[in-house]
């Protein structure tokens, strides 16, 4: 309310206008004009769908984060706390140990209210899925904290039960976890299964009652596991069974077979973890079945077929987890931007050059700082909405290069993105290094990114050990075909000919590279293939990132309008700065990876322990 | 009760305007524009009306060129039932003054016979703020300018003056509403709403059509900025202050 006052306030000060020869963006969080010509200017990645909705549905999420943004770093300072002795009524079904700031239910409200958790409802706006990505990379680029991810979150546990729980599960409790009643999470890891999911020592039993299980263990990690302040929260946990590893639904509340709340169930929350970032969503570990033997839980799908259930989910997952890297990214560098823009200090060092001190933003050092953030971010944009649209096509070619890019889309942002996020700190110099400005908090709160769903080890080894062996190596064959078109059609154009040429070399490296360390697993040194994992993944991310500019170059020089615009001009100057700072990289690498014995396979434990 | 809502697409109130290379005018290429903050309120206002089903009909009325449907469209997102585009290539910053917009304004109801017309008390571009005026002055209807508060029951207005808010009642609709900043809040659409309002139907027809004469009889000449506002300087003591303001600025 005050931020829609402050708004007319400011239409009214209008007169007061100051003129500057820069024009930022209308939203400090975000970029929304960018998205749209990602979205629907770029040929070749995504695939068209009405673009009619685009800039509406847009603007409503530019609207959502310029009027709520403001609250993000709130849920920062003031970390959620677990504070059993605190709770006043313990029959109330929201009662809860963890003790969030005030604010969020507000928000969690009004972000239900403006319609942002219908958007992928097949009956109501049923909007594109890339769309809906692109909606989402505005509204968290405001929220970097992680407080949206409630939502989120309840989103995945809502379309885990759609897709594998029974009619009777999915009429009990679909609805309540869509219209914003309830929320959800997915309770996989445990303290001492994390990677590894295999180890989970959570067991189920059947009680006799057809679906229903007593469930007891211990559960680590568990993000909005409680908060406070809706009525229910619905648990996705795994368990397992004498059949294997388990889905399960675990209400907090048991629920009546007419919708009304029942007992509470048999678990207990033991903590919350303290985040280095992210705070705007407790982290729990909690324990089931302490009192009674176990916590109450229905089977979702067959027993032992948890975790296929679960890779239902994991594209999407790990599609957001790249777009909350990519979105970092270009936060920081807009923050960097406007800071940039407004710092006057230091003079030109070109000889007759005015003494007057300048913005920094006309230092070339800070324009290398910039330009190597939107190489990064926007590359890493284009790449995840690249991905997301490739996962709403049914055709079989598709589905086969988006398994070698989900790797990809999961690693290459929250690493490089996070990079970018070094360099917007470092633009603003030691006020980039207080919680005055919000860059620290950016940094924190991406470094998760390179953790949650799938470490980038996790990552190295499925793009390496699996992705490029996959359907006998078809999948990568057609990654690097695609890039090998690319290059082709933009050969001929002088804007885009030295780009193509160096784009083409680097794929034929790789290719090579490829080859040399996939015959090796095949030959049995496994461990010294996959000691290479994290540089072949990078190398291939580069050169996935290097396409995504070749692509945006492409499209920006053949703009009729390309004289006349900076914007345009901005993406080819920036295709060719990552043309030349980071690709240029891949194939000292690939020679490395090709003719060298790996150091790391040759480094024993004792080495480093000495 | 029907209701008729003027909305206008300007500059972004968040911009920062540039003045083009011919100093005839701002840039406006590539420049962000939204509906004018002011309209925004005029909307919200009827839609309220709407919700407490004292009106049954809000159409949003819009002049400018062919991207104005988009303003338009965000009405009938916020809540407005339909929408009629007047089209023109004039530039509705200056090109077309608020004369020109009043008297297409007074064809549209006309046509349509509202019971209240609601306009923004003025637009952030041009800031003429008499569109309103002028378009009761044509239809011979009561105006009620600057309205903090419409009560249609009681038939008053509170408007803003200079020194606080005053009551004035009217004696009958339909009547002319501007609606100044404190009348309302305005809501953001939602995304459901944004996504019925691409169904919701919008009449177009060209300005020129009307049979109105637009011409304001005034040019712009020249578009400049504010000359930028020189250093202060400092003085030594109180003496030197009293010395400036009585002989250098002529204040005491």
């Amino acid at each position: 309310m005050l931020q829609q006052t402050a708004r007319a306030l400011r239409a009214r000060a209008l007169s007061r206008r100051t003129l500057s020869s820069y024009s930022p963006p209308s939203s400090r969080f975000c970029d929304i004009n960018d998205l749209s010509w990602q979205l629907h200017s770029v040929p070749h990645l995504i695939a068209p769908f009405d673009a009619s909705m685009t800039m509406p549905v847009l603007e409503a999420a530019e609207n959502f984060v310029n009027a709520h943004g403001h609250l993000d770093p709130l849920f920062d300072v003031h970390e959620s706390k677990f504070e059993p002795a605190r709770i006043s009524d313990k029959s109330s079904p929201s009662a809860s140990p963890i003790v969030l700031h005030p604010e969020t239910k507000s928000l969690l409200d009004e972000y239900v209210s403006a319609g942002f958790t219908q958007m992928q409802d097949p009956d109501g706006m049923d909007l594109p899925y890339t769309l809906t990505c692109a909606v989402n990379a505005v509204t968290s680029s405001a929220f970097t904290s992680g407080v949206l991810g409630h939502w989120t979150l309840t989103q995945c546990a809502a379309n885990l039960l759609a897709e594998h729980g029974s009619p009777e599960l999915v009429s009990k409790y679909h609805a309540k976890l869509i219209d914003g009643s309830w929320t959800g999470t997915m309770a996989l890891s445990e303290t001492q299964a994390g990677s590894s999911l295999l180890e989970i020592r959570t067991k189920a039993t059947p009680t006799g009652n057809p679906g229903e299980y007593k469930i007891k263990g211990a559960k680590m990690w568990t993000s909005g596991a409680d908060h406070g302040m809706y009525d229910n929260v619905i648990h996705m946990l795994l368990a397992k069974t004498e059949a294997g590893i388990s889905l399960f639904l675990v209400p907090k509340n048991l629920v009546n077979d007419d919708g009304s709340l029942g007992a509470r169930n048999d678990y207990e929350i033991n903590g919350v973890n303290h985040k280095m970032g992210c705070r705007g969503l407790a982290n729990c570990y909690w324990s089931l079945g302490d009192e009674t033997g176990g916590a109450t839980g229905y089977l979702i799908g067959e027993e032992g077929k948890g975790l296929n259930c679960m890779f239902f989910m994991m594209n999407e997952m790990r599609i957001h987890v790249g777009i909350g890297a990519a979105v970092c990214g270009k936060r920081g560098l807009q923050e960097s931007l406007t800071y940039a823009v407004d710092r006057i200090q230091g003079r030109r060092k070109q000889p007759n050059s005015p003494p007057k001190p300048i913005p920094i933003i006309e230092h070339n050092d800070v324009k290398r700082m910039l330009l190597q953030q939107k190489a990064y971010s926007e590359g890493a944009m284009m790449l995840c909405l690249f991905a997301a649209s490739l996962s709403e096509s049914s055709e079989k070619s598709n589905k086969l290069l988006l398994e070698v890019l989900i790797p990809l889309v999961k690693s290459w942002p929250s690493e490089w993105c996070l990079e970018a996020n070094k360099w917007a700190i470092q633009v603003l110099g030691g006020y980039g290094f207080t919680r005055d400005f919000p860059l620290e908090q950016i940094y924190r709160d991406n470094r998760l990114n390179m953790i949650h769903e799938g470490t980038a080890g996790i990552q190295s080894l499925d793009l390496l050990g699996r992705k490029t062996m996959m359907a006998d190596g078809a999948a990568f064959k057609l990654f690097l075909s695609r890039v090998g078109e690319a290059c082709e059609r933009h050969s001929s154009d002088p804007a885009t000919s030295a780009l193509s040429a160096q784009l083409a070399s680097a794929t034929e490296k790789l290719a090579d590279t490829t080859l040399h360390l996939v015959t090796k697993m095949a030959a049995g040194e496994v461990d010294e293939a996959l000691a290479s994992s994290h540089d072949f993944l990078n190398a291939v991310g580069h050169v996935a990132v290097g396409w995504m500019w070749i692509e945006q170059a492409g499209a920006a020089a053949a703009d009729p309008a390309y004289e006349e615009s900076h914007f345009l001009q901005g993406k080819v100057l920036a295709a060719k700065y990552f043309y030349e700072n980071d690709l240029s990289k891949v194939p000292e690498v690939c020679s490395r990876l090709r003719n060298s014995v790996s150091v790391v396979n040759s480094t024993t434990a004792s080495h480093l322990l000495h | 009760m029907r209701v008729l809502v003027g909305v206008k697409r300007v500059v972004d109130y968040a911009v920062k305007v540039r003045v083009a290379a011919d100093k005839k005018a701002v840039d406006l290429a590539n420049v962000k524009m939204s509906m004018n903050p002011f309209c925004e309120i005029a909307v919200e206002e009827a839609v309220r009306l709407k919700e407490a089903k004292k009106a049954t009909e809000i159409i949003a009325v819009s002049i400018g060129p062919k991207a104005a449907a988009e303003t338009i469209r965000t009405a009938l997102a916020m809540g407005c039932d339909r929408g009629i585009h007047l089209t023109t290539d004039a530039r509705t910053d200056q090109e077309l003054g608020p004369n020109s917009v009043a008297k297409l304004l007074a064809k549209v109801v006309e046509e349509e016979s509202p019971d209240a017309i609601i306009l923004g008390k003025q637009s952030i571009d041009g800031d003429f703020g008499c569109t309103g005026a002028m378009l009761a002055e044509h239809l011979k209807i009561p105006q009620c300018t600057f309205a903090a508060a419409i009560d249609f029951d009681a038939k008053t207005v509170e408007r803003e003056t200079d020194t606080g808010t005053e009551v004035v009642s009217f004696p009958s609709l339909p009547a002319v509403f501007t609606a100044d900043l404190r009348l309302n809040e305005p809501r953001y659409a939602t995304l459901p709403n944004i996504m019925k309002a691409k169904k919701k139907k919008i009449d177009t027809k060209a300005a020129d059509s009307l049979g109105v004469e637009l011409n304001e009889g005034n040019t712009v000449l020249e578009v400049f900025e504010p000359p930028p506002r020189e250093a202060g300087i400092f003085v030594d003591d109180v003496d030197g202050l009293v010395d400036k303001l009585k002989n250098e600025a002529g204040v005491l």
